[in-house]
């Protein structure tokens, strides 16, 4: 080996230690969601039904610091009730994290209905349904629709593959499709590298996002 | 002397062109480890919910080591991939004389520095002074920037023996170092001592001060659920994980170093060139490192240490009561 071999070899350690990322990554929480597509007589889609399960780490912070403000005691019905509540109008600027679209683009969201949290094995779920403006037509074109979150502080993730119901007197004709993107290395490790006070780029969850499509015959 | 000077100017080249080429196979290494780190994560925050749970219920002396062992874990996994700890040390290992046995101190006491001040900061400063977790996370911040200062000082001090060296050597590179010093410099040795303990300190104190967000995750969960005690327990059994792991890296470094200095019989006069040059090189790195880290911390926390965390939409209904 010779001396600049050995130079060589030495800045390979520097080149290790450059690799260093801050410590606490993108992510910080995961919803584990399943979702009810409601289709009316002519297969055209009118609402999403949405069940988001949070992780436990979410669901024991929420416990805890939401039951505090509120004057303490259990975190009972009610106010499982005003934190789904609470969490619906803080999302309803950001279109509940969902967007669906037809050929047309992307669909207007009229309102949302009966929002709910309950306690799942321990964690919290939160229920509501998103009403469109104007239905989806699903005979024409297909429909796609995502749910999750642009700046991939919560990773959201459709739980099991047939975790997709299609709700209607003629959904028997209709079929889903659910495709996992499959991130490069360099988006996963960008978000790895933006800490948990860190701004991540406007669209780094949509390299993250599960896609699902409605077709019918 | 014409020769050394010229093999100064190679080295310098080839440990920057160097830097950039290994960049390259790590690279690839390192993603497989972040994309490992990136599930890990989930795993992570369900396990410890999951096992604090079991604590206050069950109050079993299982559950608790449970929790301990965890924490262990990742505190060794943790400190493979990110952190700032692994890296001061083994810059400072390459760039200095120093020996395994320093290496491996400023390894344990960081460490062990580092689940104190995490201890310190959420029960000490949340539930006996009331801070709220807003608060603990700016004093978080705030200790993070003086350690990155440390950093940047360590760094400055590397490139500061460097370049005496360097100097010492342009000039007379025939004399052996100890004989001019040794005539008009009193106590040397004694000089050296204090010095030492001084970087020693500093190197602890720039990797330790900053808290490790896991154990900060940990001990507030821990303080959520009523169970202190094993939260403390399961902090210091991160910092023995990540003492282990960093250790093992500062062990690595050493060792191959040494081995690549026997090999190439670097001996006299190159040998010192090239630890004149690798002090600059790493201090420069050290540096630009804690440059790096100080201005993402203040880009992102600028006012407001949780003000991401607090504006997202599915956050902020947790801070409300707060």
């Amino acid at each position: 080996m010779s001396l600049n071999k050995t130079v060589l070899f030495l800045a390979c350690f520097f080149a290790l230690d450059l690799s260093s990322l801050p410590a606490e990554a993108h992510p910080h929480a995961w919803i584990d969601y399943r979702t009810q597509v409601i289709l009316n007589d002519d297969n055209k889609v009118i609402a999403l039904k949405e069940h988001w399960v949070f992780d436990s780490t979410y669901t024991e912070f929420a416990l805890h610091d939401f039951n505090k403000g509120k004057g303490g005691g259990k975190l009972d019905h009610k106010l499982l009730m005003d934190l789904a509540a609470e969490n619906l109008k803080n999302l309803k600027d950001v279109d509940y994290f969902t967007i669906i679209e037809d050929r047309g683009g992307k669909k207007k969201i009229a309102s949302v209905s009966d929002p709910h949290s309950y306690l799942v094995d321990g964690k919290i779920a939160l229920d509501f349904t998103v009403w469109l403006k104007d239905p989806a037509d699903v005979v024409k074109n297909k429909v796609d629709y995502m749910i999750y979150d642009p700046s991939y502080y919560v990773s959201m993730l459709h739980d099991k593959k047939d975790a997709i119901a299609l709700k209607g007197k003629n959904a028997s004709s209709c079929t889903s499709d659910l495709t996992t993107p499959n991130p490069n290395k360099a988006t996963v490790s960008l978000a790895a590298a933006i800490d948990k006070n860190g701004k991540a780029p406007d669209d780094l969850g949509t390299y993250f996002a599960q896609r699902m499509t409605i077709t019918c015959k | 002397m014409q020769i050394n000077k010229r093999w100064f100017a190679l080295a310098v080249i080839v440990i920057s062109a160097g830097t950039l080429i290994a960049c390259i196979p790590f690279q690839q290494l390192y993603m497989s480890l972040v994309m490992m780190t990136q599930s890990g994560q989930r795993l992570f925050h369900d396990e410890i919910a999951d096992k604090l749970q079991l604590i206050k219920t069950t109050h079993s002396y299982a559950a608790t080591s449970s929790l301990a062992l965890v924490g262990f874990l990742y505190g060794a996994l943790h400190s493979v991939g990110p952190g700032h700890g692994k890296v001061v040390v083994s810059s400072y290992l390459l760039a200095s004389k120093s020996g395994l046995k320093r290496g491996l101190i400023v390894t344990f006491l960081s460490s062990l520095l580092q689940a104190c001040v995490a201890i310190a900061l959420v029960y000490g400063l949340m539930s006996l002074f009331g801070l709220t977790r807003d608060e603990t996370a700016q004093t978080a911040v705030m200790l993070e920037n003086f350690s990155f200062g440390l950093i940047i000082l360590i760094g400055l001090a590397l490139i500061g023996r460097g370049a005496r060296e360097l100097g010492r050597l342009l000039r007379s590179p025939h004399e052996e170092c100890c004989s001019c010093a040794c005539g008009h410099a009193p106590e040397p040795q004694k000089l050296n001592k204090v010095h030492d303990l001084a970087s020693l300190a500093g190197m602890v104190f720039s990797i330790g001060l900053r808290p490790c967000s896991g154990a900060i995750l940990l001990l507030l969960f821990a303080g959520l659920v009523g169970v202190y005690g094993a939260g403390v327990l399961a902090t210091f059994a991160m910092a023995l994980g990540t003492a282990l792991t960093t250790g093992s890296l500062a062990i690595l470094t050493v060792q191959s170093k040494s081995l690549a200095l026997r090999l190439t019989q670097t001996s006299g006069d190159k040998l010192r060139f090239l630890h004149a040059g690798l002090g600059i090189a790493g201090g420069l790195m050290i540096i630009l490192l804690g440059t790096a880290f100080l201005s993402s911390n203040s880009a992102s926390a600028q006012s407001d240490g949780m003000s991401v965390a607090k504006d997202h939409p599915l956050m902020k209904s947790l801070y409300q009561g707060k």
